[in-house]
């Protein structure tokens, strides 16, 4: 069971001289959860009963189901539910059958009414169940990924065999393939560090501007992790806000005597990142989101690792928090899983995260400090560096020492929820991505070959792979099919490929949005590259 | 901690940049060198260049495994292997532009072996072929990858053409006239195939100062016009075995064709032009398909034909039959069939001339089957129907109907009405066979000698009776014994009149001397004026041939014969090859073939005996130059962009 759950669900009172499957529940922790429940009765096709219910609660034993109407005690039962997530967070929605019996039966005291109570006892214990369901549906996405994968090693396969006829093209071709491909093995040899009985001083910076709404859960949030209070502290920068933020702030600070809220004029996020870098004591600095929630166990993982003083920089995983507000957000919510399970996890492995999101990572503050003026003050082309902060100060730390990916700090945040709002964020993005590559691609030859190929790699192909698609797409438009077919295959295996890898470790139905991702990203996102360059020098705050 | 390079960081980098370095090499120059240095066909030293003329040959597709109207990879190994070993040497462009514009000549049995289809996998397969057995190859592309747009599997790229190009086993031509920007992508290849055969408009004619139709016939000469060139296409259909069969009777027929149609089906010494052409059970059947009016048949192998002889066995005909001889593309031919109850000889000079009548003769009520028999003679052509001469003499022909190929045909002006059926077919060159006598021709002609003389003279370009006498001491003395019956046979028969000089009894001190030489040479070249002779036949023993005093008398004789245009010919009494010198210094040279028929002697000329097809009919008495300047003449430098 998830720890968190537990702290979010008090025991149920217990009778006196309860029936015996419930005394022997009695001694596993219950959760009180409801959710919907069908139930299946043994006895072939024609003569078993199905009863369509609600769950009351359950434990690792069994589960308490209101049906309809009653079905005899010792009857053998199907179960059919979507794991909930309390009973497996990670795999929540997850359709899956278990089977048990009918323990004991409580009738309703309503007259003339046949619902009940059933008490249902799994056949084995809970956690193996679902693990075993879990493992079970794991080897099918499986099987499905190394089919497509198979496709796509054999598609590209075949390009060996026109290779020097148009070398540079398959050079590219096949370098991205085999890019695309390896971030697969590359994450999967990824491994969190252990954690351990190091807990250094941690100090959490929130930078807050006009977001009144979010903030609040976001400080609770810091406050709840299980880290060391007193070792901890949290600290929020308004920068600015025009809106009930500060007010908010005001309230909170009465709820939590220890939050330090800093006000500034409007100065910019990455100002009001510095000012709480220099107010802050810890000797590691967490910056998280104004609108980012931290698990209860963030902070205790991303610390983990800090031991070694090569060790600069730290990024957690980000999940969305809003993800099923609309086909926009689902999008996104496979976007981050791919980002940051694949591909984070790819650098992570050689200590060459190339950026530590905003949402959740953790700086050596001493490193910070030697190069928070330069940061502070970066220039690009003339103009102020007013965006990309988290990239930006990432690449100050990684010219010189490590920085790794964690994607057991989890935290989630609040993405975008119009296209509006997205495509000006992914500018954004853009913009700074174009920025830090041309200055990593400065250092980052001195870091593991593999991971420094595979940044060089990933810089060219994210400039060229717009261009050639519209090549192909104008080539298809003017009569000449031929290159257009073949070429949305791969895209269309590739985005196959990155949806099955979320769907293979999130069960969800937003899955197949992975496909309209690589969609957005061909045919809205890719070309942003290009604008983004021409608007570089053009700068301002403002992420929604 | 820090940011120095790591040891083993730095060294993995060298590694990888060595890597790429060597593919960047490998790609742009690695791949094509070793093509170039250890599979490149071998280079044509230029003593080996004697030949004047080549054969185009196109490949079909070629796939992995065999396909419809596709060769197999397997199949087109068969097929360059069984070139190869037939004694094939592939040539390129370069050498057929060499040929028609500076006068190089090519090897013998040049062979250019020639590509069109744009799927570079068939290029792949194709070139490893060609490897294997030394063989260059020409690709006619329609146009490029960049110029088609597509991801490079369906059209060569220019990097692939360049480096087959640079590999050396590899030429390239349009089958499509490019765009002027893009020509250049194909190094400005300078070739055009017209694949369907026929010839389209072009927008910039001047470019492309080779053209190509595909065809039947693949063989192309001196004489012809490179922009008006023939390729051999050959059929996937037929095995490999059959299809070098027919390459190697694409080459001018030096045997004789004799047919009586026992096997079924038109084998590979026939061509079916159109129409139904039927060869089974015994017989050739022409007959148009319907809708149509007429049906016709090549026979492989004698587009260049010009002196040959054509016999068939007419059995049966309807409308018009007829057997054509010397005809060529532009138009021109000479040809005797049957209409209406008559025997035809006619004519055609030239494209837009009409077709005239040179003789006709009734056909004789029950004559047929009648074996017909025309042999063409340089500028004649005798007629023979069952066994009798026709028309008394030998007509006489336009001398543009020059050469070209037999082909035998029906016609009639409504469709499907026409029909013939011939049993027999023999056709062969005419060889340069010379009759000539042991002793005079003092002696009455019985009637045995006067038949061999005739059947003899039918076949023989030139008559050489030994009306010249030279003695020890350089004496000069003409007899002109049977005079009217020689000259008569010579007229009757298109036969060349060049009296014999025996001069084995002359002592070599005669040649020594200045004088004796002079007076030598100067006496006979009076017997030949005073003979009214086209040119003397000189006799030697085969030791005399070689002497420095003989090749130089033989020089004097010549210029001395042709400044009253006349030639000198040579017959050498002794076999083997003669010196170099001899035929520099004579218009020709002979040697008894070894064939004696009563006192009647058959000479052979040694240029035709060796070489692979038939000599031209006349020695030309143009200056070698000259005859380059004829060939150069058809070729038009391309002009520059």
């Amino acid at each position: 069971m998830n720890p968190q759950t537990q702290a979010h669900n008090e025991p149920e009172t217990i009778r006196a001289n309860p029936p015996a499957g419930v005394r022997e529940r009695r001694q596993r922790v219950r959760v009180s959860e409801r959710f919907p429940v069908t139930v299946v009765s043994a006895g072939g096709l024609f003569r078993s009963v199905t009863l369509t219910g609600e769950a009351k609660d359950y434990d690792s034993s069994g589960v308490c189901v209101h049906v309809p109407r009653p079905l005899a005690v010792g009857t053998e039962v199907r179960i059919r539910l979507h794991l909930s997530k309390s009973i497996a967070p990670a795999f929540r929605g997850l359709p899956c059958e278990f089977r048990g019996r009918v323990a004991a039966v409580r009738k309703q005291k309503a007259k003339g009414s046949t619902a009940c109570e059933l008490v249902l006892q799994w056949d084995r214990l809970l956690p193996e169940m679902v693990s075993k369901a879990v493992a079970s549906y794991q080897r099918k996405i499986a099987v499905l990924i190394a089919l497509v994968l198979a496709t796509l090693i054999g598609a590209k396969w075949q390009s060996l065999e026109f290779f020097w006829y148009a070398p540079v093209f398959y050079v590219y071709s096949l370098s991205l393939g085999l890019y695309l491909v390896s971030r697969f093995y590359i994450s999967w040899r990824h491994r969190a560090p252990v954690l351990g009985t190091y807990t250094p001083t941690v100090s959490i910076v929130i930078s807050v501007r006009n977001e009144e709404h979010a903030i609040t859960r976001t400080v609770e949030t810091c406050f709840e992790t299980d880290y060391p209070s007193d070792r901890r502290e949290v600290l929020v920068i308004n920068d600015g806000s025009t809106d009930g933020t500060l007010r908010v702030l005001k309230d909170l600070q009465k709820r939590f005597p220890q939050l330090q809220v800093f006000s500034q004029p409007p100065t910019g996020k990455r100002a009001a990142m510095a000012a709480g870098v220099l107010n802050a004591t810890g000797e590691i600095i967490t910056f998280v989101d104004s609108d980012t929630f931290l698990f209860r166990d963030a902070l205790r993982h991303i610390v983990c690792g800090f031991e070694d003083p090569t060790l600069g920089a730290s990024a957690g995983y980000t999940e969305v928090e809003n993800a099923n507000t609309n086909a926009l957000t689902g999008l996104q919510e496979v976007r981050y899983y791919v980002s940051f399970r694949l591909l984070k996890a790819s650098e992570g492995l050689y200590g060459c995260v190339t950026c530590c999101p905003g949402c959740l990572s953790a700086y050596r503050r001493k490193y910070v400090l030697d190069v928070l003026q330069p940061w502070l003050h970066q220039r690009f082309l003339g103009a102020e560096a007013t965006f990309g902060d988290d990239r930006s100060l990432t690449n100050f730390i990684l010219s010189k020492y490590r920085v790794i990916y964690n994607d057991l700090a989890v935290a989630s945040t609040l993405v975008p929820e119009t296209w509006g709002q997205y495509l000006r964020q992914q500018v954004r993005w853009k913009k700074s991505w174009l920025r830090e590559t041309l200055i990593a691609a400065s250092f980052m030859y001195k870091k593991h070959p593999v991971a420094a190929l595979s940044f060089y790699a990933a810089s060219v192909f994210s400039v060229v792979s717009p261009a050639m698609a519209a090549r192909v797409v104008y080539q298809a438009a003017h009569g000449e099919p031929s290159i257009f077919l073949p070429y949305m295959l791969g895209l269309v295996l590739i985005g196959f490929l990155q949806s099955l890898y979320f769907l293979h470790r999130r069960p969800s139905p937003h899955w197949l949005l992975g496909m309209l991702w690589m969609a957005s990203a061909l045919l809205i996102t890719g070309p942003q590259t290009y604008y983004a360059l021409l608007t570089v020098r053009k700068n301002h705050w403002g992420t929604r | 901690m820090g940011d120095a390079l790591k040891k083993s960081y730095a060294l993995a980098w060298l590694l990888m940049l060595a890597c790429a370095g060597f593919g960047v090499a490998w790609g742009l120059y690695g791949r094509a060198y070793v093509r170039r240095r250890f599979f490149a066909a071998p280079a044509i030293p230029e003593s080996a260049r004697t030949e004047s003329q080549f054969v185009a040959i196109l490949i079909p597709r070629v796939r992995p495994r065999s396909q419809k109207y596709a060769l197999s990879s397997a199949e087109l190994a068969k097929l360059l292997g069984g070139l190869k070993a037939s004694g094939h040497v592939t040539i390129g462009l370069d050498d057929v532009e060499g040929f028609y514009s500076r006068g190089r000549l090519l090897p013998p049995k040049a062979l250019l072996i020639a590509f069109s289809e744009n799927d570079p996998r068939g290029y792949a397969l194709s070139d490893r072929a060609l490897k294997r057995f030394g063989m260059r190859g020409v690709a006619f592309i329609r146009r490029t990858a960049e110029e088609a747009g597509d991801e490079h599997r369906q059209h060569l790229t220019r990097h692939a053409i360049s480096q087959m190009r640079l590999g050396g086993g590899w030429e390239f031509g349009w089958a499509a006239e490019p765009a002027p920007a893009a020509a250049s992508a194909a190094g400005e290849g300078r070739a055009l195939l017209d694949t369907d055969g026929l010839p389209r408009p072009l927008r910039h004619p001047e470019l492309y100062p080779l053209r190509f139709a595909a065809s039947e016939m693949g063989l192309n000469d001196a004489l012809d016009d490179p922009r008006a060139l023939r390729m051999l296409a050959l059929r996937p259909e037929r095995a490999p075995e059959e299809n070098v069969l027919i390459v190697g009777k694409t080459w001018p027929r030096a045997a004789e064709l004799s047919d009586d149609f026992r096997a079924d089906g038109v084998g590979t010494d026939w061509i079916a032009g159109w129409g139904v052409v039927s060869m089974r059970h015994r017989r050739l059947a022409l007959l148009p398909t319907p809708r149509h009016t007429s049906a016709g048949v090549f026979l492989r192998g004698t587009e260049k034909w010009r002196d040959a002889t054509v016999e068939f066995v007419l059995k049966r005909y309807q409308k018009e039959f007829w057997a054509y001889a010397r005809l060529r593309d532009e138009g021109g031919f000479v040809r005797i069939g049957a209409r209406d109850g008559f025997w035809y000889v006619e004519q055609k000079a030239g494209p837009s001339l009409p077709v005239n009548m040179l003789a006709r003769a009734p056909i004789a009520e029950g004559s047929l089957p009648a074996s017909v028999r025309f042999v063409l003679k340089g500028g004649s052509v005798l007629v023979y129907i069952n066994g009798r001469m026709q028309f008394g003499r030998a007509l006489r022909l336009s001398p543009s109907v020059d050469r070209g190929r037999v082909f035998l045909g029906v016609y009639d002006g409504r469709a499907r009405s026409s029909l013939a059926v011939l049993t027999s077919v023999r056709a062969a060159p005419l060889g340069d066979v010379w009759i000539t006598t042991r002793s005079d021709l003092r002696r009455e002609f019985d009637e045995g000698r006067l038949e061999a003389l005739r059947d003899e003279a039918v076949y023989a370009r030139a008559l050489s009776p030994r009306w010249i006498t030279v003695s020890s001491d350089g004496g000069v003395l003409v007899s002109e014994t049977q005079g009217v019956l020689v000259r008569s046979m010579a007229g009757f028969y298109a036969c060349r009149l060049v009296p014999a000089a025996d001069a084995g009894e002359l002592a070599s001190a005669v040649l020594s001397r200045e004088d004796g030489a002079a007076r030598l040479s100067a006496g006979l070249a009076a017997a030949v004026r005073t003979l009214n002779a086209s040119g003397l036949n000189l006799r030697l023993r085969g030791d005399q041939a070689g002497r420095p005093e003989t090749l130089a008398f033989l020089a004097r004789l010549r210029d001395g014969l042709h400044a009253q245009r006349a030639e000198l010919w040579v017959t050498l009494d002794e076999g083997g090859s003669p010196p170099p010198a001899l035929s520099r210094a004579a218009d020709g040279v002979l040697r008894p073939s070894g064939k004696r028929r009563q006192s009647l002697e058959l000479l052979e000329d040694i240029r035709s005996s060796a070489a692979a097809g038939p000599a031209p009919a006349t020695v030309s008495l143009q200056p070698r130059s000259a005859r380059q300047t004829v060939i150069r003449a058809q070729w038009e430098p391309a002009k520059t962009k």
